[in-house]
């Protein structure tokens, strides 16, 4: 009896602890007000630094650093959330790509900015099937500007018509 | 007679939401249309800076397929922006077709490209092209800035008419050398003079204006200094004006002032003459011109009585 007893809590801890952990990837990102910073994986092989100014626990500027990326020196006061996972990053811009959003554009190519094949997938996904015209020609344009064989056939699609 | 309004107000109804139905239906089929080709132009625009091998097949194949001439034209634009033989060529294709509009289109593009050997292709396309295409290589010239090619169109002219739309061209091109050099090879000309002054070139219609040998030419001559316009056409018409017996050539300096705009040399011409039909006359091209020196001229004339 205190053997089963003994399993069960062993049991219901490891589901808590499995629970607790993927809670914590799909709500990772920055919430509170302020700057804040994180760096992950960037598709032309660098390194991604993204500053995200949240408001109201949502996302009111966006900054982007990297080596193809030309923009100007940005410093700012900022939490560092250190280096993340591409999933991670991409799940948290996601959510800001309604077409509601104010950053819909910015989190567009944020997202083309990451390495891997999700980028490609859900600036194709936007393009099939966004609700705003602006956001889908904003997918468009920085799906042309991968150099994925995915990317152009969405393109080849979309131009021949069967989209 | 008994009527049966029922079946008669079912089939009323059904009608009018038939009707309904069938606007809300072509409405929402001419949405999706106008998104569609919006999408089309949206990723024409953004095949401009794609990768120039990604890009060439796509735009090659736009142009192939039933597409409206409006994402064909950008479709030609994408081609005249990649830089490989192979979009050249379907440019140049294309502007072969003997389809007027995406033809004359693709010219212009190669134009735009700027591409040597294209270039040299349109030469042959403008012997054998209709009017809208010789305009368009013509314009292409004109954007590729190839006045040596426009030069030889006007040389090579078969009539009037296409020997004033390259000279023309040149002269929106600023080709003064080519068009001096028409001067000498096809004589004097009204659409030479023109050019000259659409070019802005001063030297060559002074020259001409100076020169009495041919009253019409140099008349001609005159007023295009007007078109030219600055500080030297206005002395320069002045000096015309006033140096001449010859009242054709007082006529075109003052025609030459009027379009230059050059209310003040009339109003000094005005008060160095003595001649109160010349006097009228100036004080009327002073009026045509809308100058407000018309006002010193009538404070002159009431202070001093006149």
């Amino acid at each position: 009896m205190k053997t089963s007893v003994r399993l069960l809590l062993i049991a219901l801890l490891v589901a808590a602890c499995i629970a607790s952990e993927s809670l914590a990837a799909g709500d990772w990102g920055p919430t509170e007000d302020g700057w804040h910073t994180w760096q992950v994986a960037a598709a032309d092989g660098g390194e991604l630094q993204i500053y995200v100014s949240m408001e109201r626990g949502r996302p009111v500027k966006l900054r982007l650093q990297g080596d193809s990326i030309c923009s100007g020196h940005f410093d700012v006061e900022a939490t560092d959330l250190g280096f993340v996972e591409v999933d991670q990053s991409i799940d948290w811009l996601r959510r800001y790509t309604e077409p509601q959003s104010e950053l819909g554009s910015e989190v567009l190519m944020a997202i083309s900015f990451h390495s891997g094949d999700r980028p490609v997938t859900i600036l194709a996904d936007v393009v099939k099937s966004g609700s705003n015209r602006k956001l889908r020609e904003e997918a468009l344009f920085w799906l042309a500007q991968s150099d994925s064989d995915d990317a152009f056939v969405v393109i080849d699609r979309l131009l021949s018509g069967k989209m | 007679m008994h009527i049966r309004l029922k079946p008669i107000l079912a089939l009323v109804l059904l009608l009018a939401m038939s009707s309904s139905l069938a606007q809300t239906t072509v409405s929402e089929v001419s949405d999706v249309a106008d998104e569609s080709e919006m999408l089309k132009i949206a990723a024409l625009e953004a095949l401009i800076s794609a990768p120039p091998e990604r890009a060439l097949p796509l735009a090659t194949k736009v142009l192939h397929s039933n597409n409206s001439d409006e994402v064909k034209e950008l479709a030609l634009f994408v081609l005249s922006q990649i830089d490989l033989p192979e979009a050249q060529a379907t440019l140049l294709e294309v502007a072969r077709s003997g389809d007027d509009e995406l033809s004359g289109e693709a010219v212009r593009m190669i134009g735009i490209g700027g591409d040597p050997e294209a270039l040299a292709g349109l030469a042959d396309l403008y012997s054998t092209g209709g009017e809208e295409v010789r305009e368009a290589v013509l314009e292409a010239y004109m954007i590729a800035g190839d006045t040596a090619a426009v030069y030889q169109i006007a040389q090579n002219a078969a009539n009037e008419d296409e020997f004033e739309a390259a000279v023309e061209m040149l002269g929106v091109m600023g080709a003064r050398d080519e068009l001096r050099a028409l001067r000498e090879s096809s004589g004097f000309s009204e659409p030479l003079i023109e050019a000259y002054a659409i070019s802005g070139d001063f030297e060559a219609l002074l020259e001409l204006a100076m020169d009495s040998s041919d009253p019409e030419i140099q008349a001609l001559a005159i007023e295009a200094l007007g078109i030219v316009g600055g500080e030297n056409v206005n002395a320069a018409l002045s000096e015309i004006y006033l140096n001449t017996d010859s009242q054709d050539v007082r006529d075109a300096a003052l025609e030459g002032m009027l379009i230059a705009g050059d209310d003040e040399g009339v109003l000094e011409l005005y008060r160095a003459s003595d001649d109160i039909s010349e006097k009228r006359d100036l004080l009327e091209i002073l009026s045509v011109m809308g100058s407000d020196l018309v006002l010193d001229v009538i404070d002159e004339a009431l202070e001093g009585g006149q």
